[in-house]
């Protein structure tokens, strides 16, 4: 069963053919192969470019003997699986920094094929990746990093500096 | 200018909930700065949600937090939403939260955060009270030994959600039967009558008791009898006026019947 061919199609309407167990790494992907069965239908993905695809995939296909993340469900999962950005791999800090000149641009589209693909360990890795980007810039050098425009009046930017005062010296 | 809108800004680029879980991974420094940027983030900043999870995570990565967010300066930020959302995160927000709370009672503060507005009573999420039960087991059983305070100010903060139940917020047959072996065990004053009114029981709702009534968990009846023994006049009186299908339906029709008698 999990050597079964599957064909995913991307938003362009190109076909990429996976084996049914790395398209599985995509809780989305696994519930609809579940929900269908057997089947040589190829599975439309119209939120997800080819080349972000072919990028989801080179990433399943190398965390393919992960063991599954605990499911959202389990609230006390939520200890075991904190939230720390400094503990990304080699292997992953290299795939997600992917080529300089348009690193943003691509990251961004990998966390949202992340999100709607439901594959929580890559969706965590694009999200710490840009809290790492943050980390350590003042407010002017994330706004430049981001394309960010400051729509602040000045008595705003005043009033929310103070609003979040609690954590300015921690 | 923007040239593509995918590139055009990062605001754009992810939609809210997924900048609001990068938020709640940033250290606080960094969250103070990204909250600066502009009004998308200072919005953000200010999701309980948001919060919860950025205090949550920075309580798992065990960087002393509890000192730093409960403090007396920063005490102002724990609103009632956001310790209910920290309880529902996971066990060490958890208990760094109902540390606070009672800490919060043992120091009777008059200016509780988390006091519901409307009631000035604290509507706890139902698994704050039944950890706080736990908490008061596991100090009383084996940190405080014998120090009575702890003990008072649990019993303190009982007095303060009990009426939750009467007002129908609270309801869970699992917390009645935590309360009813609290009781028991440690021959609680708990059930005593109101501070703010002599005559008034604790627990005054029909459909509390009524759910007391008709559970078949035989410590729902322990709590019951409790009550009864505790404020006789008042739950005769309201039985008397149940009907008979209702009293045939009772699974601790002996209880009931004892208290008739």
């Amino acid at each position: 069963m999990s050597d079964t061919l599957v064909t995913l199609t991307s938003q362009e309407g190109k076909p990429e053919q996976v084996p049914r167990r790395i398209a599985e790494r995509s809780t989305l992907l696994k519930n609809m192969l579940e929900d269908v069965g057997e089947s040589n239908q190829p599975i439309p993905l119209p939120n997800v470019s080819h080349k972000i695809l072919k990028r989801v995939l080179e990433y399943c296909i190398h965390h393919k003997d992960d063991p599954q993340p605990p499911s959202d469900d389990d609230k006390d999962s939520f200890d075991s699986s904190r939230k720390r950005s400094d503990d990304i791999d080699e292997w992953d800090q290299k795939f997600i920094k992917g080529k300089e000149e348009e690193h943003n641009e691509e990251l961004f589209q990998i966390i949202l094929a992340a999100n709607y693909l439901d594959i929580k360990p890559l969706l965590d890795l694009g999200c710490k990746t840009v809290a790492n980007m943050i980390k350590g810039k003042s407010p002017e050098q994330i706004r430049e990093m981001f394309n960010i425009e400051n729509d602040f009046t000045p008595e705003e930017e005043d009033q929310i500096r103070r609003e979040n005062e609690w954590a300015a010296d921690a | 200018m923007t040239t593509e809108t995918h590139d055009a800004s990062a605001v754009q680029a992810l939609p809210p909930e997924l900048w609001g879980s990068i938020f709640s991974t940033l250290p606080f420094t960094s969250f103070y700065h990204l909250s600066q940027t502009n009004s998308f983030f200072a919005n953000l900043s200010k999701d309980t949600h948001v919060r919860a999870k950025l205090f949550a995570n920075a309580f798992s990565a065990r960087l002393a937090l509890d000192a730093m967010i409960f403090d007396s300066k920063n005490r102002s930020l724990l609103t009632l939403d956001l310790l209910n959302t920290l309880i529902s995160l996971g066990s060490i927000v958890s208990r760094a939260a109902i540390q606070f709370v009672t800490q919060e009672f043992a120091g009777n503060r008059p200016s509780l955060h988390y006091k519901s507005e409307r009631t000035q009573i604290p509507a706890f999420h139902p698994l704050f009270v039944s950890r706080l039960i736990e908490l008061g087991y596991q100090k009383y059983e084996t940190e405080l030994h014998a120090d009575r305070n702890d003990f008072d100010t649990l019993v303190k903060l009982l007095h303060g959600y009990l009426p939750s139940w009467n007002n129908g917020t609270l309801s869970s047959t699992k917390t009645f039967t935590e309360v009813a072996t609290f009781i028991e065990t440690y021959h609680c004053p708990l059930l005593d009558h109101h501070p703010s009114d002599e005559k008034k029981p604790f627990f005054s709702s029909k459909e509390i008791l009524l759910q007391l009534c008709l559970d078949p968990d035989p410590s729902s009846w322990k709590l019951l009898q409790l009550l009864m023994s505790n404020s006789p006049s008042h739950y005769r009186d309201y039985i008397s006026h149940l009907n008979t299908d209702v009293l045939a339906s009772c699974t601790s029709i002996e209880t009931i019947q004892t208290v008739l008698e």
